[in-house]
């Protein structure tokens, strides 16, 4: 595949209501780090670090943008689901037919609002691993 | 609504607005969201309805005049106060943030080169209430005024948190009360909250009521306290929201 344009990237969660909003149009920075725990193992006389591999796994889904206060909108989104569960989606490539999709439930455990006087105002938010697995599928 | 500039955010502490004053400021909202993995699991998890929590973290220019930054954050170190977030701006339906925070930090900071500059931090002491302006203005006649409604869209029954702040008041011994008014079809109005009259500034009152209706707008009147009034003038901001 060639090289990936960040500028389509399509991100959606559910708001308070579980209906799916996408934030894609108010996001300029997104980014989903997967983490496994690999226990360290290592004894006395060897020579390298040992790890034990398929420990427990966990995702982040950091988001940035640009703030809109209006109803139904990105505060209203964010600030509705606070500490609630929720469902992401999240498209690297974008969200035509055959894109990647990561999908999984999630709790939404930090939300901020940020103006710097000559800037814009920006939100930021973080979503973390609530239940089940995260799934990699593709957009239909 | 487009995009935000920053330069329009309004920062009220207690009954003082604070914009003039800072340049930067941060909103952070956080909930718990206990991790409960257990073995078996394959991928973290966590609770969700957990405990929340908010932080506001303002910076700015200082200023050691009466009633400005030094002494607001030096009366409040270790407090409890009022204080309102309007991101982008504080005019009628703007979305915005009121707060009961006490101030943990505040540091006063000076290079040679450079101007005087505060930083303060103010973490949440009770629940964090989304609201939209109903108006930030002035008046100053003698009377009464409706300001303009604002839609809040849901009309079920529910309780709100009306918020009157009198940031400015000068003439000759004034009063300004206000009141909160709400309507089914944006014509008719009947009050829900009502403000005790105020002789002088920097106040912020709060007062919660049963709400049914979808409009909801303040009305303000501007009174003698006790020998007549001359030449009065008040600067104010209402608004109403629910707690999270």
């Amino acid at each position: 595949m060639a090289k990936i344009s960040a500028r389509n990237v399509s991100l959606g969660i559910d708001d308070s209501a579980a209906a799916c909003q996408s934030i894609s149009g108010r996001s300029n920075t997104a980014t989903m780090s997967f983490s496994a725990e690999a226990p360290d193992v290592s004894a006395f006389g060897t020579t390298y670090r040992e790890r034990v591999p398929d420990g427990l796994k966990d995702w982040e889904l950091s988001v940035s943008g640009l703030w809109d206060g209006v109803a139904s909108q990105i505060d209203s989104i964010l600030f509705g689901i606070l500490g609630a569960s929720t469902r992401v989606a999240y498209g690297p490539a974008g969200s035509t037919s055959g894109c990647t999709k990561y999908e999984a439930s999630a709790v939404c455990n930090d939300y901020s609002v940020e103006g710097s006087v000559e800037g814009a105002v920006t939100f930021s938010a973080i979503f973390a691993a609530r239940s089940g697995s995260m799934t990699r599928t593709t957009w239909t | 609504m487009g995009k935000v500039t920053a330069r329009n955010v309004k920062l009220f502490g207690g009954g003082r607005n604070l914009s003039g004053r800072a340049n930067s400021s941060t909103l952070s909202l956080t909930a718990e969201a206990t991790d409960v993995s257990a073995y078996g699991t394959d991928t973290r998890e966590r609770l969700q309805d957990g405990l929340l929590d908010y932080e506001l973290s303002v910076a700015g220019w200082m200023d050691v005049s009466a009633c400005q930054v030094d002494e607001l954050f030096s009366d409040l170190l270790g407090a409890s106060a009022r204080w309102g977030y309007y991101p982008a701006g504080a005019t009628a339906c703007l979305a915005g943030k009121e707060m009961n925070v006490v101030c943990g930090d505040y540091s006063s900071e000076g290079a040679v080169e450079g101007a005087a500059t505060f930083s303060a931090t103010l973490s949440g002491s009770s629940a964090l209430f989304d609201v939209n302006s109903l108006g930030y203005t002035t008046v100053s006649a003698i009377g009464s005024s409706n300001l303009g409604s604002v839609d809040f869209t849901a009309a079920c029954a529910h309780t709100v948190w009306n918020f009157f702040r009198v940031l400015t008041i000068a003439g000759s011994t004034p009063e300004i009360a206000a009141c909160i008014q709400e309507s089914t079809d944006d014509a008719t109005f009947t009050t829900i909250s009502v403000f005790t009259a105020a002789s002088t500034a920097n106040q912020v009152f709060a007062a919660s009521a049963a709400s049914s209706a979808r409009y909801r707008r303040g009305r303000v009147a501007i009174a003698a306290s006790a020998n007549g009034v001359v030449s009065p003038c008040a600067t104010f901001q209402i608004s109403s929201g629910s707690a999270k």
